[in-house]
C-alpha cells in the first residue's frame, strides 16, 4: 500500500510539474520554419532532427529539459504503482491529472477555462475510468 | 481580488504573443487553428504508433532477456539493434517536439486532456489494425464517451472571428 501510494503520488506530481515546465519552456522557443528541414517527414531522418532541436533552442532550454527529466519521473512512478496495483486501478487515478492540469492551469497560468471544458474533461476521464473498468475483465 | 488578478497577469506576460492570447481567450487564436491541428494530430499518430511498436518490438522472441541485473546494460544494447525499437524513440522524439508546440499555441488545460483521450482512441484503433487485438462491444462504447469528451472539449477551443 506504501509502495502503491508513492507510486502513484510520484506519477501524478510528476506528471503535472512535467507538463507546466514545456508548457513554459515551449513559450520560449525559437520559431523554425520547419518546411526548410523537408517540411514534419524530413524530421524523421535524425540527420535533420538534431539540427531542427538545436536551431529551435531546445537544448539551451532548461525548462524543457527539466520537464523531461521530471516526466522520467512520472514513468518511474507510474511502473512502481503498476507493480504494486491492477490497471484498473492506476488508470483512472492517472486520467484525473486532467482535472488537476485544468485546475492548476486556471489557478497559476490564469488560463480561460469554460465550464463546458470542465464538462469535457468529466466525461473524458469518465471514459477512460470505463474503458479501463472493461478491459480490466481480460486484464486480470 | 480583480486587482491581484490583473497584477499576476501582468507578471505572466510570456514572450510568445499567440500563447498569451490563448492563455487569455482559453481559446486558440484563429490565425494558428491549422498549425494547431495539424501538431496535435502528428502528437497523437507519433505517440499511439510509438506505443505499438514498443509493444511489437518487445513482444515475442523480440525481446532481449535478462537473467541478472548486471545483464541490463547488454540487454539495452541488444534492444537498440532492434530496427523497429529505434523508429518508436525516434517517434518519441518527434512526439515530444510536437507536443511543445501544440502547448506554445495552445492553452494547457484544452492541449493535456485532448492529446491524452485521442491518444487512446488512436491506441485502440491502431492495435487492432496492427496487432490484431480484440475491441468488444463495451471498450467501444467506452471510446465512444471518450470521442464525446474529446468533441466538447474541442468545441470550447476554437477561436472566433473578430
Amino acid at each position: 500500500m506504501t509502495l502503491f501510494a508513492i507510486g502513484i503520488s510520484m506519477a501524478i506530481v510528476c506528471s503535472v510539474i512535467g507538463d507546466f515546465l514545456i508548457k513554459q519552456g515551449s513559450q520560449e522557443l525559437n520559431e523554425v520554419d520547419i518546411k526548410s528541414f523537408g517540411g514534419i517527414w524530413g524530421l524523421l531522418n535524425p540527420l535533420k532532427l538534431f539540427p531542427f532541436m538545436r536551431q529551435s533552442g531546445i537544448f539551451h532550454n532548461w525548462k524543457l529539459i527539466l520537464g523531461i527529466v521530471v516526466l522520467s519521473g512520472h514513468f518511474g512512478g507510474y511502473l512502481l504503482s503498476m507493480r504494486t496495483a491492477p490497471v484498473v486501478t492506476v488508470v483512472p487515478l492517472m486520467a484525473s491529472t486532467y482535472i488537476i492540469d485544468a485546475i492548476l492551469a486556471k489557478i497559476i497560468l490564469h488560463e480561460r477555462v469554460t465550464w463546458q471544458r470542465w464538462v469535457g474533461v468529466g466525461v473524458v476521464v469518465a471514459g477512460v475510468s470505463s474503458l479501463v473498468g472493461v478491459s480490466g475483465i481480460s486484464i486480470k | 481580488m480583480v486587482k491581484k488578478s490583473n497584477q499576476s497577469e501582468n507578471d505572466n506576460q510570456s514572450e510568445n504573443p499567440l500563447g498569451e492570447k490563448a492563455r487569455k481567450t482559453g481559446r486558440i487564436p484563429r490565425e494558428r487553428l491549422k498549425p494547431f491541428l495539424i501538431s496535435l494530430a502528428i502528437v497523437v499518430i507519433s505517440s499511439s504508433a510509438a506505443d505499438i511498436l514498443l509493444k511489437y518490438s518487445m513482444s515475442g522472441n523480440r525481446a532481449p532477456k535478462v537473467h541478472s541485473p548486471w545483464g541490463i546494460p547488454y540487454a539495452v544494447v541488444e534492444a537498440l539493434s532492434i530496427p523497429w525499437l529505434d523508429i518508436a524513440i525516434v517517434l518519441m522524439i518527434i512526439q515530444f517536439i510536437t507536443f511543445a508546440h501544440t502547448l506554445r499555441i495552445g492553452p494547457l488545460s484544452l492541449v493535456v486532456p485532448v492529446r491524452g483521450a485521442a491518444t487512446y482512441i488512436a491506441t485502440t484503433l491502431l492495435a487492432m489494425i496492427f496487432l490484431h487485438e480484440k475491441v468488444s462491444l463495451e471498450r467501444w462504447g467506452s471510446i465512444l464517451i471518450i470521442l464525446l469528451g474529446v468533441v466538447i472539449i474541442g468545441f470550447t477551443g476554437q477561436g472566433k472571428k473578430s
